[in-house]
């Protein structure tokens, strides 16, 4: 006879970032079936975005998420410039992937922490989180804020980075890489932490492509899947290649993004290497008219905007398709059959944003 | 956990990285984002700032000639600034201290005759 027990895992729990209610059903020690809900951080940024201008709107929609918030912001832009027929000088292009790159680099530090948290090493946690936060003084020095750090706006860049600012930030990439060497070993060859990760949370690379899984999560199981791959805001450039990895466990997710951490450094070096002199912003004329989708990569995978606008200064209609919400088939999946104390570390290995989920 | 050692005895030597706030507080970057401060002098009333403002954090009364900020509504984005023809606003490198009731600044432009510029604030 099935011994069964339903537990709550969250809305409040201390691994995840943002509240997710998953209803595990226990048969013994093993996950027979889970049923998720969202709807905690809803706050309707879909639809508050028909009632501001689309200038307005690039505040309202950095805010969907604190951990990629310039990412969102980018895409809105990018969006509205192809509605708008609007071309963005060559600096402003490299000034927004100079930042969307820092910021990448953020949430995947970040992740990596809340990871060592889950498997209880708070140590490890705290050192990654200390690392984080020379991006973060990188970031209020040069674009003014730690999270929504607002460098995007429809038509260009906001701020320009001086020469000093481009020198400090070539530092803190040197500091950064000497830092991460001292805490990779642990995370990759450490005894406890590969009990905890390896052939946790195991997909193949067909079934995820076929769940529809986006980003860091596809990429670490082989699926070779990356937005920056077409080129958008001069990625093509950089002589970008997807970092790829084949396990598909927690533990490939880990050394993925340790990967997409030094690939991203190298593309900020490159970025100011080859920084362009020029303006950085056109100014826009006139009301959008028209529709567009924009596919871009967020941290967490690829995110897309559709922008559907009606020739007035308010637009018709944003819909916002998130990484994690493509990710949310996956995470079902790979917690059914799971052990109960593994599912903290499967469920935050996707690498859950809610608030990009519920807007 | 003896991976870690190299960076444990590292960190016993070099000390805490924490800073002991407030009683040593590192002074704000020079671009970062703080509180927004309107100049009268030069402010036509004009109502650009309110109108990008994507908070509703300012309000212009053309005809009081009367410009209300609240600065808890504020998210410091600099739009104002950008939307300002006539260089009223500023933003200070540092944020808005806290306060216990929110405040809600009502600025007034000095009558033309030579005054030393007025400003009341009331909560």
């Amino acid at each position: 006879m099935a011994n069964e027990t339903v537990v709550p895992f969250g809305p409040q729990h201390p691994v995840l970032p943002e509240p997710l209610q998953l209803k595990l059903t226990l048969d013994g020690p093993n996950i027979s079936q889970l049923l998720p809900a969202f709807g905690y951080v809803h706050r309707g940024i879909e639809k508050a975005c028909e009632r501001q201008d689309y200038q307005q709107n690039v505040y309202l929609v950095e805010r969907v998420c604190g951990i990629c918030s310039s990412i969102h912001a980018l895409a809105y832009c990018l969006a509205l410039e192809e509605i708008m027929n609007l071309e963005v000088p060559k600096r402003g292009t490299y000034i927004r992937v100079l930042f969307s790159e820092i910021h990448r680099l953020h949430s995947h530090l970040l992740w990596l922490g809340l990871l060592a948290e889950a498997f209880g090493f708070e140590s490890l946690f705290m050192q990654m989180w200390r690392i984080r936060e020379a991006i973060m003084d990188i970031m209020e020095k040069t674009a003014g804020n730690r999270v929504i750090i607002s460098v995007s706006e429809v038509g260009g860049a906001r701020r320009d980075v001086s020469k000093e600012h481009q020198a400090e930030i070539l530092a803190a990439m040197d500091k950064l890489e000497a830092d991460i060497k001292g805490v990779r070993s642990t995370f990759l060859n450490d005894y406890t932490v590969k009990r905890r990760t390896v052939g946790k949370g195991q997909i193949s690379a067909e079934t995820a492509y076929e769940l529809g899984a986006v980003g860091p999560d596809a990429r670490s199981s082989g699926v070779a899947q990356d937005a920056r791959m077409t080129g958008y805001c001069c990625y093509d450039e950089f002589g970008f290649e997807p970092v790829i990895e084949h396990g598909g466990d927690t533990h490939s997710r880990c050394i993925q993004r340790l990967g997409e951490i030094a690939q991203s450094i190298d593309i900020i070096r490159k970025v100011i290497d080859r920084m362009p002199e020029g303006e950085i912003k056109v100014k826009p004329k006139g009301f959008p008219k028209g529709s567009a989708i924009v596919r871009v990569e967020a941290p967490r995978g690829e995110l897309l905007y559709l922008v559907e606008a009606n020739g007035t200064k308010f637009l018709e209609r944003v819909r916002i398709r998130v990484p994690t919400f493509a990710n949310v088939p996956m995470m079902v999946h790979l917690l059914q059959g799971c052990e109960f104390t593994d599912v903290p570390i499967v469920a935050l290995s996707i690498d859950p944003c809610l608030s990009c989920t519920e807007r | 956990m003896f991976r870690l050692l190299p960076r444990i005895v590292h960190n016993v030597v070099q000390g805490p990285v924490t800073r002991n706030f407030p009683e040593e507080a590192r002074p704000a970057f020079e671009l970062a984002r703080g509180l927004i401060t309107f100049e009268m002098d030069t402010c036509k009333f004009c109502g650009a700032c309110a109108l990008k403002c994507p908070a509703d954090a300012i309000v212009v009364d053309r005809a009081a000639k009367t410009l209300t900020f609240e600065p808890f509504k504020c998210v410091s984005c600099a739009a104002c600034i950008e939307a300002c023809r006539f260089d009223c606003v500023q933003m200070d490198c540092e944020y808005r201290s806290p306060a216990e009731v929110k405040p809600v600044e009502v600025y007034k432009q000095a009558p033309v005759e030579p005054k030393p510029e007025e400003e009341s604030k009331a909560s």
